[in-house]
């Protein structure tokens, strides 16, 4: 854990066994012991928890006065300690054997032999048979029935490290001790269990349980790994870098690596469990074809990509740059997306290329962009651990962002206050100080109101203003009416609180604005983020460790996606395509002129489709079909393409949609990079072999090229396989902020943070330091408001608000392949309402109801919970047979075209009994 | 020596000055008459510094067991930051022997609440929780309803003779420990206080830097309050002019034993209770002249001195000295409350192992693996030696897991806090002193036999 205690530089001189010692003074004895390469034996002890001092095995003397636990007491000047004694043997042993007293004597037999740090530990002391020969008492029953977490409580050795990862790590308290003396036991809530008492499935406990009482399925079943590699986690922006194990070419489990910068050694449930998807059985194996009567034949490699690029040749000679487009993957990597764009730009001659940050993010890069000269957040995840207020708006990290979700539980627990801004009564609303809970759509009209009580209070920075930045008097001009009581009248949220939230913002000496896709797809994104990015600056919270302004991103690569030039309007680090020197630099190391007119941005690619001048298409990993709002305008347009291709790993209804689907890989099978959501780029790396019939991603991409006859430049040898490290060496060559970037590097320290200007640079935690922007001075931007392209009526009275739940991830494609699917918790789509609500509408919880929106409706079965407020409803978009996307409004961000996904008209029905409680049929979408 | 008035049971009916049977429960009216909170008077008469410098002079030592010298502790407390700091009250009385509190708590609770005030003062705390063990339901009730007199005679709350501390006004309030032993332990005391489950915490920090709530707080035992009134009332000098002095030679940082205790005695003697006396008074002249003698005139073969936790004397300290040094010279823990139970020749010591083993095995909190587990096996062990089906080696292997567990040096620091050492020298001083016992049950069952007879049985 961080503290926010930052250590004053003192230190002490101590002797260990007669060696000199200098060391902070706020060391312990056990940090400074193994500070010089010595160590003691330790049960309860974790170095990323405060010290518990329970097992007492790290007992050391102390010259001169009695024996002290290591792990707990603090270094004292000229004190001398002494590792080794006889009195110390003797304490360890007899402590180790009172510890195995009550403990089976059954190490063969046993799931943890060979990784146990008891066995280690009575090996080490050197105990055979304990001396207390009466039977033990305690044998519970094992309980095997959750998927994840696996418990033979007979062998828990009681040195509470479960509840403690569960309490510092994870934040989610479900874990105690119980009972006293020889019958304190570990239990989950009030002893109901690990589900029913809300468990998140993280797995910490597990991580940490130094015995088999805790063990995981993987392990357990396989015994120990032939081989471990570490990679990224494909599924989130945290980017949690992960330990694969490997037997047989299998993966048998995942663990949190303890190097992680990003994820200090947590996970959340999909990282750690959420893996078995990669060996499903209905993975595409080999590419398929669509024959005239419309149904998919099975086809070699050669005659798919030979068709593909027969087809492609046609499309480029026969309709010219309009006429094709492609969608990049924020799920793939780097180099994959990369490749991608080169291949649009190079072999296709268009800039029609995009990824989905268009439906999550744009307007944040678009206004960070605008405003501070670079598309990304100003900090880093362990800022929230320097930050004294936090502003959360529009997200709900502790289930989107889980990982980084708890390490903001664990500052707001030490201490740090915390403003949510958000129509849900979510986890963190739980734990903040003031709750805003607004109408969904009304965002910038409270962010205003925060900007004007900023301003009329005089709560900002002027000096800070008059130094750094421009364009204030027109943002107070704009906000002088913005004042609590109107914003009041539109968001439904109370003026005082709106008050008190922007007097507690300023009241910070290091405070921090984190926002996510509440903020972004709720309408006027781009508005919504230039008033939070004017808040940071207007205050001087900028440009130090803890104050900052970042969105939370989405999906592990959205980030990368983007960066390296996955978008319509730009190349790589986001030079302009219309820029003279970025075409210069393009055009020396691509040996062509690259495309000079903006392409298509996703949505208008499917109106381009639709009005029949765009007619051939290539998908990498996106299921647009499912995931883009107002699906049946989605699907109607991919109909209407010439030829399309879509490269997965499961069958989806895109690639239902496809001429060729081309079979590609998880991340678990390649080499390359991803960047996270603070601009950390970290190694993805190859832990299994590709399944058989199926290539990566990236060889594909280069393959086709090659059978058009275009060298990309990237091949590792003489067949079309890519070597990743080439094409980031590109990358960095085309990217001024990347320009330090290369494997050799990530090897070296693990992660670069960008901007990293050259190969001797560090990488940047955080950007803007000291008010020196990259823009040269912050630009405030006024944020008038709009109402949102959608609102309630007689007809629609209710507002629908989409996002994610923990277990799952976007559609659900990879983790409901896994046992994530098993818990409770994670096994079918509901539609969330607040029981007032409820009432009015006669909906019983679990009772099948019907949403109707202006555009579509759907059929759900309804969950009453004051987790959302009156007047809002909640849905995921992770279960596709309940198809959310029907209903959600196809209008967009005005700057960024960012589909409103959070805000649409609704209205609820019941389904009547004579209905059978089974669902009227859903009219046009799928086909 | 003898004290010539009753100090803490100057309003408490009690022989050989008073009888029992007299007692009534003080109400604020008659303690201000009877000369209550002239004490607190005086110290707000004073900078809050020189009160604690005055109780530091007098060397008022902890009643609740370890002994602490009260002023020492309080001067340890940081420097006031403006924001809160607590005093929290040990009214837990759990000690098994141990029922002194309970006497001040039933009939003269103001003797407390003035205590409190004046440490409120003296170290300025804003607040104050009496942590009352939960079996003392009528204790509560009075010392609720003595609080409440207390806030409306102006000696806490919003008028508060005290003025502000902190910035706040003065709170006093009372919460009801759930029964358990460790909730007595100050930072077992804490966990409880702030709802979580009684555990004790690791030190450092000690509870004087960040005690309650992470907070600055005080810890200290009902009766050692009750003494601060009378010492500020009626000075160093009067308080010192009693108990034992510190013998020539010993340097001015040892404390000594200064003052009037109570004395909680019971066991096999004739009149058990609460008596009060100087400190340094003999257990002999304890037993005869206030308890009526031992129970049918039998002989005197052990005691406990103060609460369980202290271990036993044996059957040549019948004179035992009862002061701060008593551990020392008698080889015990020391002399914890001041919690007398007398054992006469009758008493079957095993037994008596076996029943404060099954206590420490019943209220170990179960965090620490040498008391969690060794407590436990304590009790196995003294089970099976009592039912007489122990062996030798039992008896060695008892001694050593009871001699390594505590906080203290004679636990060789191997538990968080000080059960474990409570566990240790009360096992340990029996098996010690009267080990004979010990062998003579283990011997009646020679191993072989043992095996001979389960061959036969089986
Ligand atoms: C296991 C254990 C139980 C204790 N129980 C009590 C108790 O019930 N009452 C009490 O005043 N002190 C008790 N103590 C002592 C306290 O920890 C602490 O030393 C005392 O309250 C300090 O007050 P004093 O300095 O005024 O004596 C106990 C200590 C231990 C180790
Ligand atoms: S899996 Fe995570 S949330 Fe569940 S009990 Fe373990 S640490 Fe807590
Ligand atoms: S379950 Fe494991 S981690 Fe938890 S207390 Fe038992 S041994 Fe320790
Ligand atoms: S999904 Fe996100 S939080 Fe969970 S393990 Fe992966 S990167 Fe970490
Ligand atoms: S010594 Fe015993 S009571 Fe004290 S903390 Fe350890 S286990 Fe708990
Ligand atoms: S590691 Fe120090 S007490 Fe357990």
């Amino acid at each position: 854990m961080i503290s926010h205690i930052q250590n004053n530089g003192r230190t002490v001189s101590i002797t260990i066994d007669g060696q000199q010692v200098e060391i902070p003074e706020d060391a312990t004895v056990l940090t400074a012991l193994r500070s010089i390469g010595k160590d003691v034996p330790t049960l309860c002890y974790s170095d990323r928890m405060k010290p518990y001092g329970a097992c007492r095995t790290c007992l050391i003397e102390v010259e001169g006065g009695k024996p002290v636990a290591a792990c707990h007491t603090p270094v004292q000047n000229d004190r001398n300690y002494i590792t080794q004694s006889p009195l110390l043997t003797r304490l360890r042993r007899n402590i180790t054997e009172l510890v195995v007293s009550d403990h089976p004597l059954e190490c063969l037999d046993c799931t943890a032999n060979g990784r146990c740090d008891l066995q280690s530990l009575a090996q080490q002391v050197g105990l055979r048979t304990p001396r207390y020969e009466n039977p033990r008492t305690h044998n519970p029953p094992k309980d095997d029935s959750h998927p994840f977490i696996k418990l033979e409580m007979a062998k828990c050795i009681g040195c509470a490290k479960c509840v403690r990862a569960c309490d510092e790590v994870q934040g989610s308290f479900i874990l105690g001790m119980s009972g006293r003396g020889y019958d304190v036991k570990v239990i989950a809530g009030n002893d109901t269990g690990f589900e029913d008492a809300n468990c998140v499935s993280c797995g910490q406990c597990v991580v940490e349980c130094p015995v088999a009482a805790l063990e995981e399925p993987g392990t357990r079943d396989f015994g120990l790994p032939d081989n471990t590699v570490n990679t990224t986690c494909s599924y989130c922006g945290v980017g949690c870098s992960l330990d694969v194990n490997v037997k047989d070419g299998q993966v048998i489990n995942i663990v949190p690596s303890k190097q992680g910068s990003a994820n200090l050694g947590h996970t959340c449930v999909k990282g750690r469990f959420a893996h078995q998807f990669a060996h499903s059985t209905d993975r595409l194996r080999t590419p398929l074809i669509k024959d005239k009567s419309g149904s998919f034949q099975e086809a070699t490699w050669d005659t798919a990509l030979d068709l593909i690029a027969m087809r492609f040749t046609e499309l480029r000679e026969n309709y010219g740059p309009a006429g094709f487009s492609m969608i990049s993957s924020s799920r793939c990597t780097n180099e994959e997306n990369f490749l991608m764009q080169k291949f649009a730009r190079v072999v296709m001659g268009t800039n029609s290329i995009d990824n989905c940050s268009r439906v999550c993010h744009s307007p944040s890069s678009y206004a960070l962009g605008q405003a501070l000269g670079t598309g990304a957040g100003t900090n880093s995840f362990q800022d929230v651990h320097y930050s004294d207020v936090l502003l959360i708006v529009g997200a709900n990290p502790t289930e989107a962002h889980p990982v980084f979700g708890a390490r903001i539980k664990q500052s707001v627990l030490a201490g740090c206050k915390l403003i949510i801004l958000d129509p849900r009564n979510t986890e963190l609303a739980g734990l903040s100080d003031v709750h805003l809970p607004l109408r969904p759509g009304s965002n910038v009209a409270v962010i205003n109101a925060l900007q004007h009580v900023l301003i009329e209070e005089d709560l900002i920075d002027p000096q800070f203003i008059a130094q750094h930045t421009e364009g204030f008097e027109l943002v107070k001009k704009e906000m002088s009416g913005c004042t609590p009581q109107w914003a009041s009248q539109i968001s439904s949220v109370n003026s005082d609180l709106i008050r008190q939230a922007a007097r507690l913002y300023a009241s910070g000496k290091a405070s921090q604005i984190l926002w996510g896709l509440g903020v972004t797809e709720a309408g006027h994104g781009s508005n919504a983020a230039f008033g939070l990015i004017n808040m940071a600056v207007m205050t001087g919270n900028i440009g130090r460790p803890g104050p900052g302004a970042s969105p939370i991103r989405g999906q592990n690569n959205v980030q990368g996606a983007s960066d390296v030039g996955a978008l319509p309007n730009v190349f790589c680090d986001y030079r302009s395509v219309t820029d003279t020197q970025a075409r210069a630099d393009h055009k020396k190391i691509w040996g062509v002129e690259p495309p000079t007119n903006t392409g298509l941005r996703i949505p208008d690619m499917f109106d381009a489709s639709h009005h029949g001048t765009l007619k051939g298409m290539y998908i990498l990993a996106e299921d647009v079909a499912q995931s883009d709002p107002n699906t049946s305008h989605v699907v109607g347009s991919l109909e209407n393409l010439e030829f399309m291709v879509v490269q997965e790993i499961f069958m989806n209804p895109t690639a239902e949609l496809a001429d060729v689907v081309l079979p590609g890989t998880t991340f678990l099978e390649k080499d390359g990079t991803f960047c996270n959501s603070d601009r950390r780029i970290q190694r993805v790396r190859k832990a299994i072999e590709p399944l058989t019939g199926t290539m990566v991603d990236g060889d594909i991409t280069n393959a086709i090229a090659r059978r058009m006859g275009v060298d990309l430049g990237f091949d590792s040898g003489p067949d079309t396989l890519i070597d990743p490290s080439k094409i980031m060496d590109e990358i960095a060559a085309l990217s001024p902020k990347w320009a330090g970037v290369s494997y050799e590097r990530l090897e070296q320290l693990g992660f670069i943070q960008w901007p990293c200007w050259d190969k001797d640079h560090p990488g940047t935690d955080i950007v803007h330091r000291n008010g020196e922007f990259l823009s040269g001075k912050a630009k405030l931007t006024p944020t008038p408001w709009q109402e949102p392209g959608e609102l309630p009526d007689d007809q629609y009275p209710l507002m629908l608000t989409t996002g994610r739940q923990l277990f799952h991830y976007n559609v659900g494609t990879m983790t409901r392949r896994t046992d994530v699917s098993k818990l409770h918790k994670a096994k079918e789509e509901t539609l969330r309402i607040h029981p007032k609500d409820a009432r009015r509408l006669e909906i019983r919880n679990g009772e099948q109801v019907n949403v109707i929106s202006r555009h579509g409706h759907v059929c759900v079965r309804a969950e009453v919970t004051k987790a959302t407020n009156p007047g809002t409803v909640f849905m995921t978009f992770h279960f596709p047979e309940s198809r959310t996307n029907l209903v959600i409004s196809s209008a967009m961000d005005e700057y960024t075209g960012c589909p409103e996904y959070k805000v649409n008209a609704v209205r609820i029905e019941k389904v009547s009994s004579a209905q059978n409680q089974t669902c009227p049929d859903i009219p046009s979408a799928s086909k | 020596m003898a004290l010539d008035h009753p100090v803490l049971t100057k309003r408490i009916p009690t022989p050989p000055w008073g009888d029992p049977r007299d007692r009534k429960l003080i109400d604020i009216d008659m303690y201000f008459d009877t000369g209550g909170y002239e004490g607190l008077k005086k110290a707000m008469g004073m900078k809050p510094n020189a009160v604690v410098e005055l109780v530091k002079e007098a060397e008022l030592r902890g009643r609740g067991g370890a002994g602490f010298p009260a002023g020492m502790k309080w001067s340890f407390l940081p420097p006031v930051d403006g924001d809160r700091r607590y005093l929290a009250v040990n009214a837990d009385e759990s000690e098994p022997g141990t029922f002194k509190d309970r006497l001040l708590l039933d009939y003269d609770p103001h003797l407390l609440l003035e205590g409190i005030a004046i440490c409120m003062h003296a170290c300025q705390l804003d607040t104050s929780y009496i942590y009352i063990r939960g079996e003392y339901h009528q204790q509560a009730k009075t010392l609720k309803y003595a609080v409440n007199e207390a806030y409306e005679n102006k000696i806490f709350g919003n008028e508060s003779l005290l003025g502000q501390i902190n910035g706040r006004m003065p709170q006093c309030y009372v919460h009801r420990g759930a029964g358990a032993y460790i909730c007595g332990e100050e930072t077992g005391l804490l966990e409880s206080l702030e709802g979580k489950r009684g555990w004790a915490r690791i030190k450092p920090p000690f509870p004087a830097v960040a005690g309650a709530f992470g907070r600055p707080t005080i810890i200290n035992n009902v009766e050692t309050l009750a003494m601060v009134g009378p010492i500020l009332e009626l000075g160093v000098n009067w308080f010192k002019s009693m108990g034992v002095p510190r013998p020539d030679g010993i340097p001015s940082t040892v404390p000594a034993s200064y003052g009037p205790k109570l004395f909680g005695v019971s066991g096999h003697i004739n009149r058990p209770g609460i008596y009060e006396e100087e400190l340094g008074i003999k257990m002999s002249h304890l037993i005869e002249e206030f308890c009526g003698g031992m129970r049918d005139g039998a002989k005197f073969k052990s005691a406990i001195v103060g609460g369980i936790s202290t271990g036993v004397i044996g059957p040549d300290d019948y004179d035992a000295q009862l002061d701060f040094d008593v551990g020392a010279k008698y080889n015990c823990l020391g002399l914890g409350t001041a919690g007398v139970i007398v054992m006469d020749e009758h008493t079957d010591m095993v037994a008596v192992a076996r029943n404060i083993a099954q206590f420490f095995s019943h209220e170990s909190c179960g965090q620490c693996t040498p008391c969690r587990e060794g407590t436990h096996w304590m009790y196995q062990l003294l089970s099976r030696i009592e039912r007489g089906q122990g062996y030798a080696k039992d008896i060695d292997l008892l001694h050593e897991v009871a001699g390594s567990m505590g906080a203290l040096p004679s636990g060789q620091g191997s538990t968080i806090c000080g059960l474990a050492d409570g566990a240790n020298w009360a096992i340990r001083t029996i098996v010690d002193k009267f080990r004979n016992e010990f062998e003579t049950r283990v011997k009646k069952k020679p191993q072989i036999l043992q095996s001979v007879e389960s061959v036969n049985d089986g």
